[in-house]
This record gives C-alpha cells, structure tokens and sequence, in this order.
C-alpha cells in the first residue's frame, strides 16, 4: 500500500481533530475500513498521533488562558485511572470484539451529536424569530409561551 | 455551578454522576485509544464552561490519557513505526489547517456531514466484513 495513503487519512482526522470535532473518531475508522490496518494498531497510531500533535495545540490554548484548571483536577484523575485500566486489557480483547463495539460507540456518538446539533440550530433560530418575526405581536407571543428556548443560546456562555 | 441548586442528595447524585462520566470517558479513551474527548467535552460544557475552554480544557484533560494509554500499547506491542510516523505527519498537517479553516467554514453543514459519515463508518465496523 502506497504511503501516500496513510498520510492523507491523518490528514483526514487532524482536519477534523483541528476544528475540535474528535479527529480519532475518523482517523481510525478510515485506517481499518479503508486502509485494512489492524484494529489494534489504528488504536496505538491514533493515540501516539494525538500526543504529538495536542502537545503545541495545548501549549496555545494554556496561554490564551482556555484551560480551566478546576474543571480539569476534577476531570482529569479519574478519567486517567478509567483509561489506564482499559488500555492495558485493551491490547488482549479480540481485533473483531474491540471493533463491532467501537462501531456501536460510532453510532451512539454519531446520532447523540447530531441530534445535538439540530437541537442548537433549531433553537438558536427560535431565539431570533421574535426580533425579526414576519408575522404579528400574537406569533411572536405564541412563540414566547411556548417554548424556553426562546432566550438567545449563548447568554450562559458569556458568564 | 450547578451544585449550589437543589438538595444536598441531588446534588451528591449529581458529582457522582460527573465522576463516572469522567471514570467512562477514560475508559472509552484507554479501549478504543481515541473519542473520549466526545465524552469529556459535554461533561465540561455542564460543568459550566463555554464551548471554547470546554475544548481546550478536554485537550489538556485527554493528553495525559493518550500519553499513558499509548505507552502501554507500545509495551504490550501494539506498535507500527512506519505506520505511525506516516499517519501522526498527516495528522499534524491537517490539524493545522483544520484550526485555521474554523473560522471561516460553515460548522452545521460539515459537523452534520461529520456526524452522517460517522454512523456510517459505525454501522459498517458494527456489522462486521
């Protein structure tokens, strides 16, 4: 198999790992259903890839001040324990087993964010329809009873 | 944060529940050696950040798991030179211009397209060949 193809599918994931969209969720799937690289070692290239490449992104992001540091002493020590439990039985589960579940951990994800991200849309929308309605006071009062999704989405992120 | 609402009892049930995201999270990450940024940015956005430092915190948060859960896949012999060094260089790249195309790509359109092709690759991983 030419190199040139395992270049384009990092490419593939970083494109989507730089936008903060979870590149390894594309990157291994690319590298075992396109590229027939063992499950395993996709799983070993995806975690060795991200190391190097989130070392400078969190060096950036630490001096913009976007690390929040509580938020990851609470986080970080347990999710660290989780995953060096599982890392270490991962190596001895079955090719086949480790991936039929990270399939089943695809879909959940994918339909999980995507719903997720038609809710925002809808409601961001529904945020705007009042201050530019097309219909009369009575639509946008409708809309205001309705629904508490009414209040612009990003108040709460601003605080 | 959301512990000062509520009784003491949703509020001890509410950190309990945070911390077994954070513990399956980790999991997800050490097994599947990747996505468990999906899981940690969510729980970060409820405890109260904002998109942005949700992500650059899941960042800090995900790199000491990938270090160490990649360390043991190279002890236990999970390991491609070769492989590694030509993917990780194309993942650099491309982490770059993914950083720079945010700011000026529609993320509906793609995030939803993302999400579409990533219930495909699901569906066919699950299936099996």
């Amino acid at each position: 198999m030419n190199i040139l193809w395992f270049v384009l599918a990092g490419v593939a994931g970083g494109v989507i790992a730089g936008m903060g969209m979870g590149g390894g969720t594309l990157t291994i799937p690319i590298l075992t259903l396109a590229l027939d690289v063992d499950q395993k070692i996709a799983q070993s290239v995806n975690l060795v890839a991200f190391v190097v490449m989130s070392v400078p992104v969190l060096v950036i992001h630490i001096k913009n001040g976007l690390v929040d540091f509580p938020s990851l002493l609470k986080t970080a020590p347990l999710a660290l324990i989780g995953s060096a439990v599982c890392a270490w039985f991962a190596p001895d589960v079955p090719a086949e087993v480790l991936s039929r579940c990270f399939g089943g951990f695809l879909i959940a994800l994918g339909a999980w964010q995507g719903v997720k991200a038609l809710k925002d849309k809808f409601k961001s929308k529904k945020g705007f329809t009042p201050a530019m309605c097309p219909l009369d006071l009575v639509g946008c009062s409708v809309l205001t009873v309705s629904d508490k999704a009414y209040y612009p989405k990003n108040l709460k992120d601003d605080g | 944060m959301n512990d000062s609402k509520g009784g003491k009892s949703t509020a001890s049930r509410l950190a309990f529940f945070k911390y077994l995201a954070a513990l399956a999270a980790g999991c997800v990450n050490g097994l599947f050696g990747g996505g468990g940024g999906m899981l940690i940015v969510p729980l970060l956005s409820f405890f109260g950040l904002n998109a942005k430092k949700a992500h650059a915190t899941a960042v800090a948060v995900i790199l000491p798991l990938c270090l160490l859960s990649a360390i043991i896949y190279i002890v236990k012999g999970c390991f491609d030179m070769q492989l590694t060094l030509a993917v990780g260089g194309g993942v650099i790249a491309g982490g770059i211009a993914g950083a720079l195309l945010l700011k000026k790509s529609n993320n509906f359109l793609l995030s939803m397209f993302f999400y579409v092709v990533m219930i495909g690759a699901g569906i066919k991983m699950a299936v099996g060949r």
